[in-house]
């Protein structure tokens, strides 16, 4: 589950390529837009919150194995 | 029927593989001026025995300009790759050898970079670069050897306690006397897989980035430019100028993966013998 979780950066990456071949308008779309057109605040701006969902996505993985593992949430609750 | 020699089947199937690549890389490269030659009287003519894979809307021969961009890419790749893995080799130690604070460093600049998505990063460096030929390297090349890194971290950690080493140290040999002789020959096997499974990724991520309109104009024909500019002809029904392509940089991609595996096969010592 850690996997699948990990790879949600994956999908942020294959979003941009598959927005800009459907012109759906999206992140992916307005991130290829910032760069082609050097409009840097925007870049960053986007790639702050593509790195904010990943960890959010690895977040919340490591808080559902305490949900599911009670062994994690034993070990937990010891500390 | 007798059991088949499976290291002689993979030494053979290796040099095949490579042979094929660097046929196809010579070809691209002698065929360069074939690939930009105009000739508007022959525009748009589908796949045939004369034209193989059709010719595009300015009448360029469309398997001299495969061939070329495939060339194109599989330097490029090539090229990134060698840079990424050296990065990489070079980091890894560092990371395990020269202490705890510079362990923690390289680890959160590492964890830093796996973070952002790797597209977003190669987007950033190659813009940070001027877009364009150097742009597109520089992206690919700089952003690709964190997970190498890691794996060579973690090796390197344990070997670090293997008795040779720990011997050799208190015989008195340098810190990067030890490194030269001892830990890097013992790594070779895994770095050369990484370095090899490092060139379809690369080669995929810098046909993206031309794809999007990033990097290399239309003159020096790599396959995502090549894809990028078919694009747009495909409501029209003219599907070979995509399709063909398309398929040749699936089959390289898959042949290289193919390579990477079978030598990783080979020179893993445990799976050597099999």
């Amino acid at each position: 589950m850690t996997l699948q979780f990990a790879s949600i950066s994956e999908i942020i990456g294959g979003s941009v390529l598959v927005e800009q071949v459907f012109s759906y308008p999206g992140l992916g779309q307005a991130a290829v837009t910032a760069g082609l057109g050097s409009d840097l605040p925007l870049l960053l701006g986007i790639t702050v919150i593509t790195a904010a969902i990943v960890f959010a996505g690895n977040l919340a993985a490591d808080l559902l194995y305490g949900v599911i593992d009670p062994k994690i949430r034993r070990r937990a609750a010891k500390l | 029927m007798k059991p088949q020699n499976q290291r002689r089947n993979t030494i053979l199937f290796l040099i095949v593989t490579a042979g094929v690549l660097i046929l196809i890389t010579a070809a691209g490269m002698l065929l360069k001026d074939q690939a930009v030659q105009t000739n508007f009287a022959r525009k748009n003519l589908a796949p045939s025995r004369e034209f193989l894979f059709g010719t595009d809307w300015m009448g360029r021969d469309m398997f001299a300009r495969t061939l070329a961009g495939l060339s194109l890419s599989i330097r490029i790749g090539l090229l990134t790759a060698a840079v990424s893995a050296l990065i990489a080799l070079i980091l890894g130690t560092a990371c395990a050898v020269l202490g705890r604070a510079a362990d923690a460093v390289i680890s959160w600049w590492i964890d830093l970079m796996m973070g952002i998505p790797h597209i977003l990063l190669v987007m950033l460096i190659s813009i940070a670069c001027g877009r364009g030929f150097t742009g597109v390297v520089a992206g690919v090349a700089l952003s690709h050897w964190t997970s190498l890194a890691r794996v060579i971290r973690g090796e390197v950690l344990q070997l670090r306690e293997a008795p040779y080493i720990l011997t050799a140290s208190k015989l008195g040999v340098s810190k990067m006397q030890i490194v030269k002789n001892h830990m890097i020959p013992h790594l070779l096997p895994q770095f050369v897989t990484g370095l090899i499974l490092l060139f379809p990724h690369a080669i995929l991520h810098e046909s993206s980035i031309t794809f999007l309109g990033f990097g290399l104009s239309s003159e020096q024909p790599a396959i995502g430019v090549i894809l990028s500019e078919s694009m747009r002809y495909l409501t029209t029904g003219r599907w070979w100028l995509a399709l063909f392509p398309g398929l040749s940089l699936v089959c390289v991609v898959m042949l290289f993966a193919l390579l990477g595996e079978r030598v990783a096969k080979l020179l893993n010592p445990a799976s050597a013998h099999e």
